[in-house]
């Protein structure tokens, strides 16, 4: 489902895989919490992705969030499901670059 | 089990099995009343023959085991006991099913089997009789309140099981668009850190505006599966029935409030901060950035929507008088002659500011001239339903059965023009009544519905409005028509006309084939007339008509009359005016591959007839044409095709007021009315469509 | 690929009945019998599911209740089917987790309607 990359502490990208929807959303979510806490700055590549919802923007949310709070850069790179989905329901899409 | 995919049939297989084991959970319960298992059989066996029953509409089966249903329910939820009577009722139920299923039409014995039965379930248990069967629950379709639009605010709190339950919010977002315009806040400031994150469940919430006419029911109708498991508050913020003359709505501090965002005493220690309100709730920790951003979202939607409803309360209708409205309309025609004039004056006197100025006034003049022709135009519902009353006294005076029927009357027209139509309108519908359309007893000997159809209709094309007339009676008589047209010396006998030819000679002045007039037609007035009134028009009408199914006339009319722009042609000494909206183009005529004696030129690969307007017209004044230098070809087009007309030069656009033809050019074929030019001679409107249709001879 | 519906009813003729409304309205459809059926033919490629309330073996109830807390496309739409007299009972399928229901008798547009409220699909 992920493939850590170049694995310094200092920064890290990581590739996510597949439908980023609620039957996968436990996975995605450690996934993404392990390489969190485990570096200074994150780069979530979603080109390959290929489905997204609700819950899985809600991951996203709280992973950035939760980025913030460790003071650990995040941000998500060829995210376009991730922004439609968030223009769509309104909501803010923080970790995406403008 | 049988392959059988109807399910009625299979429904009475199904219930004679249901009926087996309902008649064994019986007698088992006559051993022992007390077999919970076998109640909780009985009882089901009837719910499945209900709710099947009804699905397939056996009503008075359906309504029968509700009854016997809710007798065993009771007993099953221990609110009675299993009595023999009950058993004995339990069997005559079985019999009585089985007889409602084998008849489609139940007959009186078996509903009054049926009504014994009942009768004794209530006496035996009386709790029966207090449930009927609701028939059935057809939704009912809740009419749209209509017009007046609420703009309403839903405050949506999905439960935190949402997404397992399937109930994605996605969807009902998707719904509330539908019904309206909406504007979207969704918050997260509930998503909890991912390292605390249960991902499976749902921790958004949603403000949503949603202005929509649908009425609250539509809206409430979106949230039916969840209105009792979500946090849905919806509410009324504004309407447009609302006559608030207030366009400021209500303060940050006083939405928040009322969203339940913050309490009144944070709002309090906000305001004493002094500082923006918003900035202070936020800063005090008292609300999210996302919620005053929703409530001043909210605050801007509705005073944009007050402002918009107060313009265009005070931009309402007004009624003006026609006169004054035709007045302006001249007023602005005059204005664009005069314009050409000063813009000829400036031209010559090589004044830049004065140009400049001149070509400043040209633009607001042509935005006034296209006001006041919107001003002008009314919709052709206005001319056609006239004509109601009309056909039905014409159809009764000639003992004819008519039926009127109108299409397109939306379509505008000039009033000018609407009002020039009637007469001849009248005259095709008359002569259809009374030539083309036959009497009921003709009608049904020829194969036709006794009633016959008159159609009126309307349509824009290109700058023209289409008008049709057709009927769907005998059609014209061609054999008659040539006979009336050789006595009268309007052909001769070896003339070879095709039927559509033929057809056109009913325009031919003084034609009329009817030997007797008729009250209704009345002799002298053909059509003819009608033809050189709506050329009047600037306008065209020609016949189709197919033996035994009827005529249709086309006319096309301008979409307004009184101002004409086009292109100014030199033929001779007199100039011509081309309507703009029939020019395609104007080419060197050198440069056009001419095709010898022909009169035919190559135009874009395409065989294309022209004339020369010179011949036309006989102007023979002038230098003789074969030696002429830089003669042009002016292209247009005409209803569906092409025509070249050459011309000796070509001036400039033009626009002006056109004036009707004077007796002197009443005879001129091809000219449908004049325009006077800046220096007050006259320029020659040409009718492209007559000139064409000439040359097709 | 058509989306597929799976229809878990005791009765053979309700079960014919909607199947034959589905496949009018371009769905697949797969057929249970009662709720211990309907979790054995639950499969992640299952749209949406409409299940009866009232079946031997296993109610309607516990069918919801089982699909959700399984680990088989556990979140899909189910829509559960009533009688009028069971009114009740949509409060207790809501809680065990049911997405919607559907009264008994209903209408060939009435059941399409309420499948395509919830199993449009909801990703991007």
């Amino acid at each position: 489902m992920s493939m850590p990359k170049r694995d310094t502490s200092e920064s890290k990208t990581i590739h996510l895989k597949g439908a980023l929807t609620f039957p996968n959303i436990m996975d995605f979510r450690d996934q993404i919490l392990q390489s969190v806490t485990s570096c200074r700055d994150l780069t979530v590549d979603l080109s390959g992705i290929d489905a997204i919802d609700l819950a899985g923007a809600q991951v996203l949310i709280a992973a950035a969030r939760f980025a913030d709070a460790q003071g650990t850069t995040f941000r998500c790179i060829h995210a376009d499901r991730y922004r439609r989905i968030c223009d769509f329901a309104g909501i803010r899409s923080p970790g995406l670059v403008p | 089990m049988s392959a059988s995919v109807d399910p009625l049939e299979t429904f009475r297989e199904e219930v004679a099995e249901l009926l087996v084991s309902l008649e064994h959970a019986l007698m088992q319960l006559e051993e022992d009343p007390a077999d919970l298992g076998m109640i909780d059989d009985a009882f089901r066996s009837m719910h499945t023959i209900k709710g099947s029953g009804n699905m397939l509409g056996l009503t008075a089966l359906g309504e029968f085991t509700h009854m016997v249903e809710t007798a065993f329910a009771i007993v099953r939820d221990g609110k009675a006991v299993v009595t023999p009577h009950l058993i004995e009722l339990g069997l005559a139920a079985r019999d009585q099913i089985e007889a409602l299923l084998g008849t489609h039409e139940p007959d009186a014995d078996i509903l009054a089997e049926g009504e014994r039965i009942v009768q004794e379930l209530i006496r035996e248990y009386p709790e029966v009789g207090g449930a009927p069967q609701r028939a059935s629950i057809r939704e009912t379709e809740v009419p749209d309140t209509g017009g007046t639009e609420t703009t309403w605010r839903i405050q949506l709190t999905p439960s935190s099981d949402a997404f397992v339950t399937g109930n994605n919010p996605i969807l009902l977002i998707r719904e509330l668009m539908e019904l309206g315009e909406m504007l979207i806040v969704g918050f997260t400031d509930k998503v909890p850190l991912l390292s605390e994150l249960d991902p499976e469940q749902c921790f958004l919430s949603w403000d949503i505006l949603l202005t929509t006419s649908k009425g609250e029911n539509a809206v409430r109708d979106v949230f039916i599966f969840v209105d009792d498991i979500w946090d849905i508050r919806i509410t009324a913020i504004d309407e447009s029935s609302l006559d608030s003359t207030d366009l400021d709505y209500k303060r940050l501090g006083e939405i928040l409030v009322e969203r339940g965002d913050i309490g009144a005493d944070e709002l309090e220690a906000a305001v004493n901060a002094r500082s923006y309100i918003g900035d202070a709730l936020v800063q005090q920790g008292f609300v999210s950035p996302e919620r005053v951003e929703a409530a001043l979202k909210e605050q801007d939607l509705i005073r944009k929507r007050r402002e918009t409803r107060q313009s265009l309360d005070t931009t309402s209708t007004i009624k003006v008088r026609t006169e004054k409205l035709d007045t302006l309309v001249n007023l602005v025609g005059e204005f664009v002659s005069e314009h050409a004039t000063l813009q000829r004056l400036a031209a010559a006197a090589g004044d830049p500011e004065i140009l400049s100025t001149a070509e400043r006034l040209e633009a607001l003049i042509r935005d006034t001239r296209d006001l006041a022709m919107q001003l002008h135009m009314v919709p052709v519902e206005v001319l056609f339903s006239g004509f109601r009353r009309l056909v039905r006294d014409l159809a009764k005076d000639l003992n004819k059965d008519v039926k009127l029927v109108l299409e397109g009357v939306d379509t505008e027209l000039d009033k000018n023009v609407v009002e020039r139509l009637k007469d001849p309108l009248l005259h095709i519908i008359r002569n259809s009544l009374d030539h083309g359309l036959e009497t009921p007893q003709e009608r049904q000997k020829a194969g036709k519905h006794p009633q016959g159809t008159l159609t009126m209709k309307a349509f824009y094309s290109g700058a023209h409005v289409a008008i049709q007339v057709s009927d769907d009676g005998r059609g014209i008589n061609t054999d008659a028509v040539r006979e009336k047209a050789l006595v009268q010396g309007l052909i001769a006998d070896d003339d070879r006309l095709s039927e559509s030819e033929l057809n056109e000679l009913i325009f031919a002045p003084g034609f009329s084939t009817t030997e007797t007039a008729t009250n209704v037609s009345g002799r002298g007035v053909g059509m003819d007339v009608v033809k050189r009134n709506i050329e009047g028009l600037g306008g065209s009408i020609r016949v189709e008509s197919a033996s035994g199914e009827g005529s249709t006339m086309n006319l096309r009319i301008p979409l307004t009359l009184a101002i004409v722009e086009g292109l100014l042609v030199d033929v001779g000494d007199q100039s011509y005016l081309a309507t703009m909206s029939s020019v395609i183009e104007c080419i060197e005529l050198d440069d056009a591959a001419r095709y010898g004696d022909q009169k035919l030129v190559n135009y874009r690969g395409q065989l294309v007839p022209f004339v020369d307007l010179r011949e036309y017209f006989q102007l023979d004044s002038g230098p003789d044409h074969e030696h002429a230098e830089h003669r042009q070809l002016l292209m247009v087009s005409s209803e569906d095709r092409m025509l070249g007309l050459v011309v000796d030069g070509v001036r400039d656009t033009f626009q002006s007021v056109v004036k009707t033809l004077g007796k002197m050019y009443e005879g001129v074929e091809g000219v449908s009315g004049a325009v006077v030019l800046g220096d007050g001679r006259l320029a020659l409107m040409l009718d492209v469509d007559r000139i064409s249709r000439l040359t097709d001879k | 690929m058509a989306d597929k519906v799976l229809i878990v009813d005791d009765s053979v003729s309700m079960r014919q009945m909607e199947t034959l409304i589905l496949k009018a309205g371009g769905y697949e459809v797969v057929e249970a019998a009662n709720g211990k059926e309907g979790v054995a033919r639950l499969t992640d490629d299952i749209t949406v599911v409409i299940t009866d309330y009232n079946m031997p073996e296993m109610n309607g109830i516990e069918f919801i209740e089982a699909v959700r807390g399984g680990t088989v496309n556990r979140s899909v739409p189910i829509l559960m089917v009533t009688t009028e007299s069971e009114a009740e009972k949509k409060q207790e399928g809501k809680r065990a987790g049911a997405t919607g229901w559907l009264t008994k008798p209903f209408e060939q547009d009435q059941l399409l309607r309420a499948i395509r409220k919830v199993a449009a699909p909801a990703d991007f």
